[in-house]
């Protein structure tokens, strides 16, 4: 079993298996060796913690990716744009437990979770305006006319036909 | 520099290598001598106002006198994450830095690297919803730069898309120049991989191309007539030390005008890895495929066209690497095409060979298929199929069992609609086998009831769970012996499912099983662990429910237990009164049909 303790000082024991999705906590263990210590998490709050965990307890025992994962089976991951079903159910929380998983995600290199989150948030942009993405996640539109008009001119050069 | 990563080496911590980072990440690195005290690696860190991300792992404890510590407020302000990873000093490292707390939108707390994975991902969700099928030629297009119009959301969005090279490396060419030579600067350097799409377009952008040949990492040209080709030579015969993917098509042959080619010469694309080209000629030699790990060759001909099969296969033999072979009417212009041997791919994950039926059969004689190996077989006949020939079977070696997925497919579907598909699954590998007629493409339905014998002949060692067939009206003659031999061959089906023209009676009857005498017992029944039946297309008369309520009374006689699901589809041929008569006639059926199928399902298409 492993402790951990996040960045308001919740602790959680957790199976070594489970932690150890996360490639960070897995490095963490690998250096310090066989001990009691426990790992603090400071950019991890409890409430995301738990969730984490839920993700990392579902999905206990799949394969890991590989840490020197070659570049075709990274395309492979990214290439696919499908969420699971349960990792769907899973995903749909607030915008901010969304990014907050993915920052966690991030922090603990969790790929797989980190591309549930990703592709989550990719597909709520998809079939948006601008305008209509600054509403959804509360964006302040800050170009002046002029760099709004470049950013359309370079659009329009990509899609020249 | 704004991005720094390093890992596993000495840096030097130093104003000069760090102030102006918005991002540093050091991963098992080293502080440098002479040793780095804390109360200077504080003192550095303090001047690094532009850090917005900041990663430490296993870096701290290389610094002297750490342990002392040091009771410092060091303000960050652009500070938006900080990630430590050396177990016992987590806590005293945090507690010497103020962390400004971000009040923007939520969404701008993820970091670039995040928000360029998501721009990533957001434009190959545009690439997935392309209608892009296996056998196309060309690849599809998965490099147009979706995420662009992301940048119109914001100021942080554009600069993130501005700045990182990763995102202007992979790009579409359509027809402006103005958009490549924006890519190749913001690409800052990197390698690229170009995709073109318009002839002018490409020719235009020679010059550029040559001048920036040094990071050319993928190549695909647009589609070309023969006559287009010669002038892109220019940039073709250049060297293009990495480039690891090259795709020139050229269209059908001008019988005219001369066949276009490459020089494959190793100087030339040393590190060329994947290599698509279509109606070209190819010099089949070890310079321009030994190194392969992907060849399509489509309607390529040998350049040598003496080439013979011996030669073609020693060179084959010599591609270790390869994963995925293409080749699609390139054997038929090989020379003397006898010689048999066995060639060794053990790389090999996927084979596509579209030729003469029999040329096909007589290639994978000669090559070692492992049970991993995907198969798309696609076999031609030119001539009049007659009584006497050989239908998917020609595409097969003599040997089945050369073929290990004959043996271990567990899904098959039939498609008779026209030409003759076969698709058959297992948990590791899968084949498919397609017939086509380029004598009478009509010639070939004729035949469909033989096409199912050997359909049955070739899986009939598989233990077949799931089977689909799907036929044209009246394609296949009433005997009876056509059904009761396919359903023999695989007494572990599970699944069945039958698109069958209009004439049903056979397989009913055939599913009744091989033998009508009252004493029927279960070592005369077919499909005895069948649990889903599917039939669509059910021709609606007076008698329809009748022999299907024969069929399934005489499996249970035999004692076989209920199907779990039963759907039928019935067809009227568009007669209203007929469609009103089966909705008025069905329903008295479900309760009886339902003592030999727990869910009854039926309908009109």
């Amino acid at each position: 079993m492993v402790l951990l303790v996040t960045s308001d000082n919740e602790q959680f024991v957790v199976d070594k298996e489970v932690a150890e999705r996360s490639v960070l906590i897995k490095n963490m263990l690998e250096d310090v060796g066989e001990s009691d210590q426990p790992i603090p998490l400071p950019n991890v709050s409890s409430s995301v913690l738990k969730k984490v965990l839920e993700y990392c307890e579902h999905h206990r025992g799949e394969p890991l990716p590989a840490a020197d994962a070659d570049a075709s089976q990274d395309e492979t991951r990214k290439r696919t744009t499908d969420i699971s079903e349960w990792d769907q159910k899973f995903i749909t929380v607030d915008q901010e437990m969304l990014f907050e998983i993915i920052l966690a995600a991030n922090y603990l290199d969790i790929k797989p979770l980190l591309d549930v989150g990703c592709k989550t948030v990719a597909n709520m942009i998809k079939g948006k305006t601008p305008e209509e993405i600054r509403k959804l996640f509360n964006i302040v539109n800050d170009f002046t006319p002029e760099e709004e008009a470049q950013i359309k001119k370079e659009n329009e050069w990509a899609e020249d036909r | 520099m704004r991005f720094l990563r390093l890992s596993h080496i000495t840096f030097s911590w130093e104003p000069i290598a760090v102030s102006n980072l918005r991002f540093l990440h050091l991963h098992k690195c080293q502080s440098s001598e002479p040793p780095l005290h804390f109360e200077t690696f504080l003192d550095v860190l303090a001047i690094c106002v532009e850090l917005e991300e900041l990663r430490l792992h296993m870096f701290i404890s290389t610094i002297a006198h750490w342990r002392s510590g040091a009771e410092r407020d060091i303000s960050l302000p652009r500070l938006q994450k900080l990630v430590v990873g050396d177990v016992p000093l987590v806590r005293q490292i945090s507690g010497t830095l103020a962390i400004r707390p971000y009040n923007g939108p939520t969404i701008h707390r993820l970091p670039d690297e995040i928000l360029v994975y998501i721009f990533k991902i957001f434009s190959r969700m545009f690439a997935s919803d392309q209608h892009w099928h296996e056998w196309d030629v060309q690849p599809p297009r998965i490099h147009a730069c979706h995420w662009m119009s992301l940048m119109l959301v914001c100021r942080r969005w554009r600069e993130v898309g501005r700045a990182y090279p990763i995102l202007w490396q992979a790009i579409d060419i359509e027809s402006n120049l103005q958009w490549l030579q924006l890519a190749l600067d913001r690409s800052q350097g990197g390698a690229l991989e170009l995709y073109f799409h318009s002839y002018p377009t490409t020719l235009s952008s020679i010059p550029l191309l040559v001048q920036e040949r040094h990071r050319l990492r993928k190549l695909l040209l647009p589609r070309v007539t023969h006559a287009d080709v010669p002038p892109l030579q220019a940039l073709l015969s250049t060297d293009m030390p990495v480039l690891n993917e090259l795709g020139v098509w050229a269209e059908k042959y001008d019988p005219r005008g001369t066949t276009p080619t490459i020089d494959f010469h190793p100087a030339h694309f040393p590190n060329l890895r994947r290599l698509r080209l279509s109606y070209m000629g190819f010099p089949w030699e070890p310079s321009a495929v030994s190194h392969l790990q992907y060849l399509h060759l489509y309607g390529c001909h040998s350049l040598d066209p003496a080439l013979p099969f011996e030669r073609f296969l020693d060179v084959l033999a010599g591609c270790p690497e390869l994963e995925e072979l293409r080749l699609h009417r390139f054997i038929s212009t090989i020379s003397h095409p006898e010689f048999e041997r066995e060639v060794n791919l053990p790389r090999l994950c996927k084979l596509v060979v579209g030729d003469k039926a029999s040329l096909v059969g007589l290639f994978l004689s000669s090559v070692s298929i492992h049970a991993h190996t995907t198969l798309r077989l696609t076999g031609w006949i030119d001539s009049p199929v007659g009584t006497d020939r050989r239908l998917l079977t020609s595409i097969l070696p003599k040997n089945r069992g050369k073929l290990p997925v004959l043996q271990s497919a567990t899904k098959i579907s039939f498609d008779g609609c026209g030409w003759f598909n076969i698709r058959a699954t297992s948990p590791h590998a899968a084949i498919t086998l397609r017939l086509r007629s380029s004598f009478d493409p009509d010639d070939l339905e004729t035949y469909t009831g033989r096409a199912l014998r050997e359909l049955t002949h070739i899986f009939r060692s598989a233990s077949v769970e799931d089977l689909d067939i799907n036929l044209l009206p009246n394609t296949v003659d009433g005997d009876i012996e056509v059904w009761e031999d396919l359903f023999a061959a695989f007494p572990g089906l599970r699944a069945l499912h039958v698109l069958p023209g209009q004439e049903v009676r056979p397989i009913w009857r055939a599913l009744s099983g091989r033998s009508f005498p009252l004493d029927e017992d279960v070592a005369h029944a077919l499909c005895p662990a069948l649990q889903d039946l599917s039939m669509e297309y059910l021709w609606w008369d007076n008698d329809a429910m009748g022999f299907i309520m024969e069929s399934l009374r005489r499996r249970a006689m035999r004692g076989l237990p209920k199907l779990a699901s039963l759907d039928l589809s019935f067809y009227s041929g568009d007669d209203k009164a007929a469609d009103k008569e089966l909705a008025y006639m069905i329903p008295f059926y479900t309760d009886h049909v339902r003592t030999y199928a727990a869910k009854f399902d039926w309908g009109i298409p």
